[in-house]
């Protein structure tokens, strides 16, 4: 077997995640689904199968 | 009854409100502020602001254990997990990839057991599919115990249910993250052929009304076969016209056991280009969970399943480990100088090989006429 290097980033490509704060602040995040689409796996974060 | 959860989600903590999309990070301090909390305790005034201003809740004069409920961190660090109940359902769509819908699903005993761990594993997002879950005669309770151990729920229906008061009445005493029904067509005619039964787009409609009029959290999956393409933009209008966020697919996949049975079904000329695969946290940070309670990476990828039933959390363990391994480019996919532009996982690929599915379906060899 070939093993295909992949990368599994934490938020890969992702420019509208909420920064670090780095700081005691609060960070009031509009809308989760930014955060979440980066737990589930390929098929299900995409739009090439609807289960 | 929980009117916040604060949890660990991909190593940064979150105060959440269940059937919000809306969040707030929370620094490291403040969340363990919050697991150190003495019993008894009013809620913290950077509790009560927060709550205020994110999700317009007062929580005034509460105490901070009945109103946050405080998810403390797993080692597993799993963040997201789908939960089939139970295969069987009371539709019989020509696209499905389940095939057989078999109705079997645990027991109440094992479904708290199952629930139990998969929070232990750190799950903070559940999505409950099926099948249809919502006919599942342990849905109430499933769902219902899945809210109160501090999980944002999504569930997956056809919609035929979500008239019925008392599914009604849970999802609106238990507000879930998300409902996400699938749409077979925008008529009677067609809605009807797809999924083989009469009557069904009636109450796919009836449903629709009464989660609309109660304000649940819908999505629509608008999902093209051959028999309802024509009707593409009429379901996209009925979408639109409920105010309602949707997405379309249109290419099917074999079934779970690797069947092409359900791929002829597929509309050849509404098939859309996939994107390259580029990577996927299944069995990281993500897993599925079966109707008996077997773990894999993923709802295609269900090789080497883990019994969370009988092993509990520690057995994801090895889940990492299956994933990395079924990530592999196996079987016809060794060696391919096409990899890095491959579009399907390796997984989904070896069902499309099973069910020796036509190469343009899945792979750009077939695309490209390259053998």
């Amino acid at each position: 077997m070939t093993a295909v290097m992949v990368e599994i980033g934490r938020r890969p490509g992702d420019t509208n995640a909420p920064q670090e704060t780095g700081d005691d602040r609060l960070e009031y995040v509009p809308d989760l689904d930014v955060y979440l689409e980066h737990a589930m796996c390929a098929c299900n974060a995409s739009d090439d199968n609807p289960y | 009854m929980h009117e916040l959860i604060a949890a660990p989600f991909l190593e940064e903590y979150f105060l959440l409100r269940p059937g919000a999309v809306n969040g707030v990070k929370l620094p490291r301090a403040r969340y363990e502020e919050l697991t150190s909390a003495r019993a008894g305790m009013p809620c913290p005034l950077w509790i009560t602001e927060a709550a205020r201003e994110a999700f317009g809740l007062d929580l005034t004069g509460r105490r901070l254990a009945g109103a946050v409920l405080v998810r403390h961190p797993s080692a597993l660090g799993y963040s997201r997990a789908s939960y089939e109940l139970n295969l069987g359902c009371n539709w019989d769509c020509e696209h499905c990839y389940l095939g057989l819908k078999r109705f079997r699903g645990l027991a109440w005993d094992r479904r708290e057991t199952l629930l139990g761990t998969i929070r232990d594993a750190g799950v903070v997002y559940l999505q409950l599919t099926g099948g249809e879950p919502l006919i599942d005669r342990l849905f109430g309770e499933t769902y219902e115990l899945a809210w109160r151990l501090g999980m944002m729920l999504h569930v997956s229906t056809n919609g035929s249910r979500l008239h019925n008061p008392r599914i009604l009445e849970l999802l609106t005493t238990y507000p879930p993250y998300r409902i996400t029904v699938s749409a077979y067509g925008a008529t009677e005619a067609s809605y009807d052929a797809l999924v083989r039964r009469p009557g069904a787009f009636r109450l796919f409609s009836r449903g629709m009304a009464a989660a609309l009029q109660a304000g649940l959290p819908l999505r629509l999956n608008i999902v093209l076969t051959k028999t309802n393409a024509h009707e593409r933009d009429a379901m996209i209008a009925m979408a639109e016209r409920w105010g309602l966020r949707y997405l379309v697919y249109s290419n099917l996949s074999p079934t779970i056991y690797g069947g092409g049975e359900v791929l002829p079904a597929q509309s050849v000329a509404h098939l859309t280009a996939r994107k390259p695969f580029t990577g996927c946290n299944a069995g990281h940070t993500f897993f599925h969970v079966d109707p008996h309670g077997r773990a894999s990476i993923c709802k295609v990828g269900r090789d080497e399943q883990i019994s969370l039933v009988d092993e509990g959390a520690e057995g994801l363990v090895r889940m990492g480990a299956i994933a990395d391994r079924l990530m592999l480019r196996s079987g016809g996919c060794s060696d391919c100088a096409l990899s890095g532009t491959c579009t399907v996982c390796r997984p989904l690929a070896k069902l499309y090989q099973e069910a020796k599915a036509p190469l343009e379906y899945y792979c750009q060899h077939g695309r490209r006429n390259v053998s």
